[in-house]
């Protein structure tokens, strides 16, 4: 398995306090991890990261064995937006847009014009994620489950190496939360590596490497 | 950029009461700009033209001066003059002397179009019961087509008639209104300043629509006013037309210094009004950006609020691959949107002032006399409208946009949760 992302002895500090204290981490191919902690401990900082949309104050980001020069607005953006793919606790789909045109944003972006490409890789999702019949709907439309998995159709369009997840199942009940994890337990067998930030220990177990962040270091 | 318009679109189409209520401000604002201006202009461009046309571009006259002998120059230098109470203004020499040799001179001058003649002088004109004081001018028609437009406005055309019939003369409309004369063919009587009466036919009106000189007018030919005023072969005024009016003001200064006499140029003899037109103007174009600048405002707040009430969005965006200058973008495109269609709504309703306001019939009696509003309806109000609420627009919204760019996404992921 190759590694597609690797945190080399992360630090993050904001004024006085230290958030990361030097974490090492290898996602690679296939994997499905997720990070565990109290609140506060720094699982979101640590993603943020990782997912280039914050710095850190030392230590580095490889990714396709080249470490990511942070300066580099440019770079960063074009990476986030082919290699990875953002799930939130809180879906942020844009309420002006129907659920298929969130989707379409980030394959816009892309540079992808091919307009029978981009509705059959937009129609694909929907049906793999179970929206079909939804896709009109404005976000206001849908259920906290159809909202989220909608978002996740979203980090899925431009096909991504790996998927991060930040609390993904934090706003939802039993029945959804379940429904999303099985969507990423399904993504992770066809292949995909998922990184999933989560306070619940039930649905860390379920994925094939559980970290634990205590005090801005992996303790076990 | 396909998936910035995209955004755009979609952000603004979707808050339409919002998107409806700054682009009527815009348009509002244009429409304002085009209405007065093509008021205000019209009506400018119409009292300057006609005036200068039927003036002079240029008028060579005779300058009053203080009297030399008066100067005292050699106690308190050439500035100070005496004046003695009671004494009586000094003869003036009314006349230019060998006025043909300039005909001739500038006749040839490429500069010039035209130059002719003039001999003016005052008197009294009566007919029936009714006297006016009238302001003559001795012209030869044939030189006076080629310096002036006076021509043009001859009601029936008669200004030969001067020459065939040299007791004959061309009255002010509104000088034969106040006498009381309303068709050609009747007969006044006329008091020169010596106190000889002449009897004389009036063969036509002169009508160019500014009241003053329609007040005051007679024009007659140049031998019978010099045989009236007693100033055989005297000419007091040359007036001049040149190619580019607005060279007037510098050829005025050549004139003056190749002939002795003073050459007043058309901006010069109306400097009084084309003063009160500046203040006009910035007095327009104040309100007018006025309006504009309260519309800008109406953009201004609207992305204000946008870009707060959309930070998840910009937050998201950012983190799907979306640049700054993407995000600058976004917004900057929904304020120039705006601009757009609130600049062609503008010119629309511009328009469509335009001809209700050219429909309107009224009579306006003051410095200009017209039926109606005289519009100027050139394009290029519509041009400047629409180039003023664009840039407008693209400022009101440049500052917003520059805002939400500014955003960093992590902030808003950690305190939306």
């Amino acid at each position: 398995m190759s590694v597609i992302l690797e945190g080399r002895d992360i630090r993050k500090s904001i004024g006085e306090s230290e958030i990361l204290n030097g974490i090492s981490i290898q996602i690679s191919t296939g994997d499905f991890i997720s990070i565990v902690g109290a609140s506060g401990s720094g699982k979101s900082s640590l993603m943020y990261i990782l997912g280039l949309l914050d710095s850190p104050t030392s230590g580095g980001v490889i990714i396709d064995d080249k470490e990511v020069d942070f300066g580099d607005a440019k770079l960063l953006s074009k990476i986030r937006n082919k290699k990875i793919g953002f799930v939130f606790q809180f879906h942020y789909l844009i309420t002006e847009l129907t659920a298929y045109e969130n989707i379409l944003i980030p394959m816009l972006k892309n540079g992808v014009n091919d307009r029978e490409r981009l509705k059959q890789r937009c129609y694909d999702l929907i049906e793999s994620l179970g929206l079909k019949g939804k896709e009109k709907r404005k976000p206001y439309q849908l259920s906290g489950g159809e909202q989220q998995r909608v978002a996740i159709a979203r980090a899925l369009a431009n096909d991504p190496e790996i998927v991060m997840a930040d609390e993904p199942t934090g706003n939802l009940d039993s029945k959804n939360s379940a429904m999303v994890m099985d969507v990423f337990l399904e993504l992770n067998e066809k292949g995909r590596s998922v990184l999933m930030i989560t306070h619940e220990m039930y649905l860390a177990e379920k994925t094939k490497k559980v970290l634990e962040i205590k005090d801005g270091l992996i303790v076990s | 950029m396909r998936s910035i318009l995209f955004i755009a679109f979609k952000l603004l189409t979707e808050r339409k009461r919002q998107a409806l209520v700054s682009t009527m401000g815009v348009a509002i604002g244009v429409a304002a700009f085009i209405a007065m201006s093509s008021v205000m202009n019209g009506f400018q461009i119409y009292f300057i033209k006609q005036a200068v046309d039927i003036n002079a571009h240029i008028t060579l006259k005779i300058e009053e001066t203080d009297d030399p002998d008066r100067i005292l120059k050699a106690v308190y230098g050439e500035n100070i003059v005496a004046d003695v109470l009671g004494s009586k203004p000094k003869d003036l020499k009314d006349k230019i002397i060998g006025y043909k040799h300039y005909l001739d001179k500038y006749e040839k001058d490429d500069r010039f179009i035209g130059i002719a003649p003039h001999l003016t002088g005052q008197a009294i004109v009566n007919y029936g019961t009714k006297e006016k004081s009238a302001t003559l001018i001795g012209i030869e028609p044939a030189l006076e087509r080629r310096a002036s437009v006076v021509d043009d406005y001859i009601e029936l055309g008669n200004l030969d008639k001067i020459v065939t019939d040299r007791n004959s003369i061309i009255m002010g409309k509104l000088l034969a209104r106040d006498l009381g004369i309303k068709e050609p063919g009747k007969k006044v009587t006329l008091v020169s300043p010596s106190g000889g009466i002449y009897t004389l036919k009036v063969v036509d009106f002169f009508n160019s629509g500014i009241t003053s000189l329609d007040q005051s007018r007679v024009y007659m030919n140049l031998r019978t006013l010099q045989a009236i005023l007693d100033k055989p072969n005297q000419v007091n005024e040359l007036i001049i037309r040149v190619k580019d009016v607005n060279q007037a003001e510098t050829l005025a200064a050549v004139i003056s210094e190749d002939t002795g006499y003073y050459a007043e140029s058309w901006q010069r003899a109306f400097s009084n009004f084309l003063q009160i037109f500046k203040m006009q103007n910035w007095i327009t174009y104040m309100m007018v950006f006025a309006i504009l600048i309260v519309s800008a405002f109406g953009i201004f707040n609207i992305m204000m609020m946008t870009v707060l009430e959309k930070k998840r969005d910009i937050a998201i965006l950012k983190a799907i691959g979306y640049e700054d200058g993407e995000i600058t973008r976004i917004f900057v495109f929904q304020g120039l949107l705006v601009g757009l269609i609130g600049a062609l709504l503008g010119c629309l309703l511009g328009y469509l002032l335009e001809v209700w306001l050219a429909s309107l019939r009224f009579d306006i009696v003051g410095i200009i006399r017209s039926s109606g509003f005289v519009l100027d309806r050139r394009p290029r109000y519509f041009v400047l409208g629409f180039i003023f609420a664009m840039v407008f627009a693209f400022f009101a919204s440049f500052y917003p946009s520059w805002r939400a760019s500014r955003l960093f996404p992590v902030d808003i992921f950690r305190s939306s949760v």
